[in-house]
């Protein structure tokens, strides 16, 4: 009677630790790799980095913020033929999988940037998602 | 024995083979990784101002090869991107680094100051110049080497964007426009191209 009540107890115990682990290692939005170009005070800049979702279900980045300038959008560049346009992008979809944010492509830009970026600085900035909520980034400015 | 011949067979098959395919490729003429110009197109000449005041005149660069850019210091990703892939290119002839000029000509002459130009672009070399002028100066040699460019109003705090050709010109020591790399291209790539025209002219 003990025994089988015991036992009961520790198979619960197994079970919710398992569906923690699960949780914990599946159910997150990764984010790596974040960089930012050297920039001038005054001048833009751009932040770059990559996300891995591996939550299940797509999520959408719907802002981006920092201090370290005046205005933070998020932007896409991408050619049309010869020409290269950049694009403000009010929300960008997050899909299962791997969404990178790189040179020629997706980017948060820096508006105004208060002081000049040199390698080597660092600085914080805040993306947020329709699920996953606040993300708080810490941005490494080095050269490509 | 046997053993021993047929080794000496197979070396000599070898050393035949490769000195053919030495042949064969030393024989092939270079194949440019950019758009080549074929026969190269004389460029317009034209004179803008630098941020010292002083006038910069392409057919002064003569002797020299020219990488010409169009772009705009608030654009913060295509932009830098190349110039800095210009810097490395640049960086890697070595000692004929001397030999190549690269230029910015704005496509945003509202924003872009002389010396604001001059900063920006020294930043990814100090040799680099970056030139705007007055809009009727500029529209012409827009559309002399056939740039594309326009104005996008945007509701953010950009203000606007500027939609723009993002080729860079290779004018050779003649004046002459002999090559263009295309956005993207691998700075080793661009290297590779302006040291052959650096060695065959
Ligand atoms: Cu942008």
């Amino acid at each position: 009677m003990m025994k089988s009540s015991l036992l009961f107890i520790l198979t619960i115990l197994v079970l919710i630790l398992a569906a923690c682990g699960a949780s914990a290692g599946n159910d997150s939005l990764e984010i790596s790799d974040v960089w930012a170009r050297p920039g001038l005070a005054d001048g833009n800049g751009a932040v770059y980095f990559l996300i891995d979702n591996s939550t299940g279900e797509e999520d959408t980045l719907i802002s981006a913020s920092s201090d370290i300038a005046q205005a933070v959008e998020i932007h896409i560049s991408m050619m049309d033929g010869e020409v290269m346009q950049m694009k403000p992008q009010h929300e960008v979809s997050i899909p299962v999988g791997k969404t990178e944010f790189k040179p020629g492509g997706l980017h948060v830009m820096l508006i105004g940037l208060h002081d000049d970026l040199n390698t080597g600085d660092n600085f914080q900035i805040t993306l947020k998602f329709q699920t996953a909520g606040e993300e708080i980034l810490e941005v490494t400015v080095k050269k490509p | 024995m046997t053993r021993k011949l047929f080794r000496q067979i197979v070396n000599g098959l070898i050393i035949v083979l490769v000195v053919f395919a030495g042949f064969y490729f030393l024989a092939q003429p270079y194949a440019f990784q950019g758009s080549l110009i074929e026969p190269p197109l004389p460029t317009a000449d034209f004179s803008l101002k630098q941020a010292d005041g002083k006038n910069f005149r392409l057919s002064d660069q003569q002797g020299k090869l020219v990488l010409l850019y169009f772009g705009y210091t608030f654009c913060p990703d295509v932009c830098p991107t190349t110039l800095y892939d210009l810097a490395r290119a640049k960086e890697r002839l070595g000692e004929n680094a001397s030999e190549i000029q690269v230029l910015m000509i704005t496509v945003d002459p509202e924003r872009d100051a002389p010396d604001q130009l001059e900063k920006y672009v020294t930043t990814f070399d100090p040799s680099f110049i970056g030139l705007t002028g007055d809009i009727t100066e500029l529209e012409s040699i827009w559309s002399d080497f056939g740039v594309y460019r326009k104005k996008n109003e945007t509701n953010g705090a950009s203000g606007y964007l500027v939609d723009h050709t993002s080729r860079v010109y290779v004018i050779d020591r003649n004046g002459n426009l002999r090559l263009t790399f295309p956005f993207g291209m691998e700075f080793e790539a661009m290297a590779d191209d302006l040291a052959y025209l650096l060695d065959s002219e």
